[in-house]
C-alpha cells in the first residue's frame, strides 16, 4: 500500500514536475523560438537591408555612373574646347612667331642682283608686315 | 614681283623642300649657315641661279663661304654640326602639311599659287585687296 502510495505520489510529483517541466520547457522552447525568430527577423531585415541596399545600390551606382558619365562628358567637352582654343592659340602663336622672329632679326638690305635694295631677313625678302606672303617651296637642284 | 615687294604689298619667303636627296639637303644647310652671317641670298643665288655643281660639296661650300668673305671656321662648324637641320626639317614638314609635292610650289597667303608669274602677280593683287577690305570692315 505504501509502495502504491509512494508510487502514486512519485508519479504525481513526477507528473507535476513534468507538467511544470513541460511548461518550462515549452516556455524555453517558445523563448528559444522567439529568439531564433527575432534573430532570423533581424537577419532577414539585415540581409533585406543589404539586399535592399544591393537592390538600391545598382540604382545608386547607375545614377552615380550616369552622373559620372555626364561629368566625364562635360569634362571631355571642356577639354575639347580647351584643346581647340589652345590649338587656335598655338596657330596664332605660330603665325605670329613667324612675324616676331622676323621682327626680332635685324633687317638687312640686299646689295646685289635683281633684288638689290630690298630689305631681307635670312630667307625672307620684303616688309615683314606686308599683308601678302608669297611662299616658294623649292629645291636648289 | 620686285615691285610688289619693294612697295610693301608682299613679302617673299623661300622655303626648302628637299626632293633631290643629300646634296640638296647639304646645300640647304650651307645656305642657312651662310644666313647666320647675312649671306643667305648670296648662297641661294650661287646654288639656284649659278647652278655650280662644286658648291654642293663640303669643299665647294667652304670655298664659296671664303669667296663671300664669311667667317670660314664658323661656317664650317655650322655645316659640320648640321646646326640648321631642324629648321630645314620643319620647313619640309610644313611643306608636306601644306600639300606640297613638287618644286617649285607657290603659296599666296596660304592658298595655292598659280604656275605662271603673271598668275601669281594677279593673286597677290587680289589677296592685298582682300586684306585691305578686311582691315576696312
Amino acid at each position: 500500500m505504501m509502495r502504491i502510495a509512494n508510487a502514486i505520489r512519485s508519479r504525481q510529483e513526477y507528473s507535476r514536475f513534468m507538467g511544470v517541466g513541460t511548461r518550462r520547457s515549452t516556455w524555453l522552447w517558445a523563448l528559444a523560438a522567439l529568439a531564433v525568430g527575432v534573430s532570423l527577423l533581424v537577419s532577414a531585415c539585415g540581409s533585406g537591408g543589404e539586399s535592399g541596399d544591393q537592390s538600391d545600390e545598382p540604382t545608386a551606382t547607375g545614377t552615380e555612373r550616369s552622373e559620372r558619365a555626364d561629368r566625364q562628358a562635360s569634362i571631355m567637352q571642356q577639354q575639347d574646347q580647351q584643346a581647340a582654343a589652345e590649338s587656335e592659340q598655338t596657330d596664332q602663336v605660330d603665325a605670329s612667331d613667324d612675324t616676331s622672329e622676323l621682327q626680332a632679326n635685324e633687317l638687312g638690305e640686299i646689295d646685289f642682283g635683281h633684288r638689290e635694295g630690298l630689305p631681307f631677313i635670312r630667307n625672307v625678302v620684303g616688309d615683314p608686315e606686308a599683308p601678302v606672303v608669297i611662299v616658294e617651296y623649292s629645291d636648289f637642284q | 614681283m620686285e615691285e610688289l615687294i619693294s612697295t610693301g604689298v608682299a613679302r617673299y619667303e623661300y622655303r626648302h623642300f628637299i626632293i633631290f636627296g643629300s646634296a640638296s639637303q647639304f646645300a640647304a644647310m650651307a645656305t642657312e649657315c651662310a644666313g647666320d652671317q647675312g649671306a643667305w641670298w648670296e648662297f641661294h643665288d650661287a646654288y639656284l641661279l649659278k647652278a655650280q655643281a662644286r658648291t654642293f660639296t663640303r669643299a665647294g661650300a667652304i670655298e664659296l663661304a671664303r669667296d663671300e668673305g664669311l667667317n670660314v671656321a664658323q661656317f664650317t662648324q655650322c655645316v659640320d654640326n648640321e646646326e640648321h637641320h631642324d629648321r630645314i626639317l620643319q620647313m619640309q614638314q610644313q611643306a608636306i602639311a601644306d600639300g606640297v609635292s613638287g618644286t617649285p610650289t607657290f603659296r599666296i597667303n596660304g592658298q595655292p599659287g598659280a604656275r605662271s608669274l603673271s598668275g601669281i602677280i594677279e593673286q597677290v593683287h587680289a589677296a592685298a585687296e582682300a586684306a585691305q577690305n578686311e582691315e576696312g570692315s
